[in-house]
């Protein structure tokens, strides 16, 4: 139970009373100062009574709109609430939320309620971070009196629930078991129809007849139709990289990089070359769209999409196979260039290396990208980026780019930041670095 | 503003209280001031912070003003200024509350009746500490089994 201000102010105007009661034997100060001690127990009195009696007529449901969900995406929560306040009370009711659940839209309290039988529903959304059965908390009941305010977990068992099942969501790739018969993934391009005319042939059953070339077919006397050349599209593909939405970031510098996008798009729509957009956020993809036309379509990805994420996986604790390789092959040449060394701690490192590059696994992100660049026929990508914080999964991009010979560029309008830019050329060796204006 | 029904009466029994204390003592200037402080505070407007524990600060002074020219005197002045008290902050919403309100005034006149058997005030103070300790025991007891019996096993 907590007091009020006002009670606060009253008590203290009170012990001030009994004070000068005590030393200067007054019965009238001690008069005044016992009628509203007896005034303030009864107004406790009756603002316990009342607590229980709001407490005994509330009535929680919860249910989640779907039973099972995979770690990182959303899950709506609605829990209806009625409650009994009666007069010269007021009420309200939030929601707990488990500590790896992050609540992403929606209000998780519903407000201050007055006299009367109200009904309410809250809605909102959460994002698991961890995986397993989640049970729903229930949540707390802030009951409050012109002079008292009490808060009371609904915790119970009526009140929790439902259970969430959330699947866990890979961070690291299945290792990949050959088939005996040597079988084996492979990425397939599609076929694209170009404009020039390859060849000229009979028709033959099935064939388009849209590409029968009817002056010739005249001249010869037979059906011939045109085999048209193919067409390697080489659009070039946008990678947004949006914040954290759990970190401070520079909210200008976003609102300049989303516009830096939306302009890219448009042009490369009004040119008619189209491209592919892949939006992640840290080493999580969020959305992709390749080799994609529709301006409606991306129109609509940077309305819905392109806001900060929460972040389920981040990179930055995970050693690459290529920078063990290096740190192995920079500690072997040490030992090459002075043979007489006899650093035991190093051949055990190198012995730990070694061990841990034979187990180590492929982060799922980075064969995502793999296989999504590798599928597209490419030239160019441009990463747009605030650059702030973790490198990992841009340095990881950029490193498959360079492996399948594509021309990588990242894009940040936080250029005039002397600190992170530093950083960022330190950590993106080579790589090129442009401004956003 | 505008005043309830059990207002007026309580305002006429206060201002009563005051005519008769300000005879008695003849000091007409410090009932007159106090009566104008009480006034006034009571008919500022509601926005104003602070200004309802002013006016039970400004009434609980006139209450020991009263009980100096007349020590019974407390009991209808102490009376009147809790039920405006409660009225300002809108707690006679129905006969509850003025069932309640009519136990305090009763309790009063009881206290007022073993405060005059008194000689001294120290043996009175220590008992009331006493009793406020006893209490706030009972209400966290009370508050205890309230929230274990809705957090269940939490």
């Amino acid at each position: 139970m907590q007091m009020r201000r006002c009670t606060r102010g009253i008590i203290a105007a009170l012990l001030v009373f009994l004070l000068i009661a005590l030393f200067l034997d007054d019965p009238c100060f001690f008069a005044g100062a016992m009628s509203v001690i007896l005034f303030l127990v009864i107004r406790y009195l009756i603002f316990f009574r009342n607590v229980k009696l709001v407490a005994a007529s509330a009535q929680i449901v919860r249910r989640t709109d779907k039973p099972n969900i995979r770690q990182g995406l959303s899950v709506t929560v609605t829990t209806n609430i009625s409650l009994e306040i009666p007069a010269s009370m007021s009420a309200s009711y939030e929601e707990e939320v488990v500590p790896g659940l992050n609540v992403d839209l929606g209000e998780i309290s519903s407000g201050l309620l007055k006299y009367g039988s109200h009904t309410v529903a809250l809605s909102y959304k959460v994002i698991p971070f961890i995986h397993g059965n989640i049970e729903f908390p229930g949540g707390s009941l802030i009951i409050s009196d012109p002079f008292f305010i009490m808060r009371i977990p609904v915790s119970g068992s009526s009140y929790r629930g439902p259970v969430l099942k959330v699947y866990p969501y890979r961070l690291l790739e299945q290792s990949h078991k050959r088939s005996e018969f040597g079988g084996r993934e492979i990425e397939q391009l599609r076929p694209i129809k170009g404009s020039g005319i390859r060849m000229y042939r009979e028709y033959v059953a099935g064939d388009d007849v849209r590409n029968v070339d009817w002056k010739l077919s005249a001249k010869q006397d037979s059906l011939v139709v045109r085999e048209y050349t193919g067409l390697e599209s080489m659009i070039p593909l946008v990678i947004v990289d949006l914040p954290d939405k759990e970190q401070e970031f520079d909210r200008e510098a976003y609102n300049k990089m989303v516009s830096a996008v939306s302009a890219f798009i448009e042009r490369a729509l009004k040119e008619k070359v189209g491209l592919s957009l892949l939006i992640i956020s840290g080493p999580n993809m969020i959305d992709a769209i390749l080799e994609e036309r529709n301006r409606a379509r991306y129109m609509n990805v940077i309305r819905e999409i392109l806001h900060p994420q929460f972040r389920l996986h981040h990179m930055y604790r995970m050693a690459r196979k290529s920078h063990i390789r290096d740190r192995i092959q920079m500690m072997k040449e040490h030992f090459t260039d002075d043979a007489t060394t006899t650093d035991e701690h190093s051949i055990k490192m190198i012995q730990i290396l070694q061990k841990h590059l034979l187990t180590i696994g492929t982060s799922h992100f980075s064969s995502k990208i793999t296989r999504t660049i590798s599928q597209l026929n490419l030239e160019d990508i441009y990463l747009y980026s605030l650059c702030d914080g973790d490198l990992s999964h841009i340095q990881e991009i950029a490193l498959q780019a360079r492996r399948l010979h594509m021309r990588f560029r990242i894009r940040t309008p936080m250029i005039n930041d002397e600190f992170l830019m530093r950083k960022a050329f330190r950590v993106m060796k080579g790589e090129t670095i442009e401004g956003i204006a | 503003m505008k005043n309830s029904y059990y207002c007026i009466i309580l305002y006429v029994i206060l201002l009563a209280g005051i005519i008769t204390a300000l005879f008695i003592s003849g000091e007409w200037y410090l009932y007159s001031a106090l009566a104008g402080i009480f006034a006034i505070i009571a008919f500022l407007d509601e926005k104003y912070s602070g200004w309802i524990l002013a006016l039970l600060f400004i009434g609980e002074i006139c209450t020991i003003s009263v009980g100096y020219a007349l020590f019974w005197l407390i009991i209808p002045v102490q009376c009147a200024i809790l039920g405006i008290f409660m009225d300002k902050m809108h707690l006679f919403s129905d006969r509850q509350d003025l069932k309640y309100y009519l136990i305090s005034s009763g309790l009063i006149v009881l206290l007022l009746v073993c405060i005059d058997q008194m000689n001294h005030m120290a043996l009175p103070i220590a008992v009331t500490a006493g009793g406020i300790c006893l209490f706030i025991l009972y209400a966290l007891i009370s508050e205890f089994r309230l929230r274990k019996q809705y957090a269940g096993d939490n």
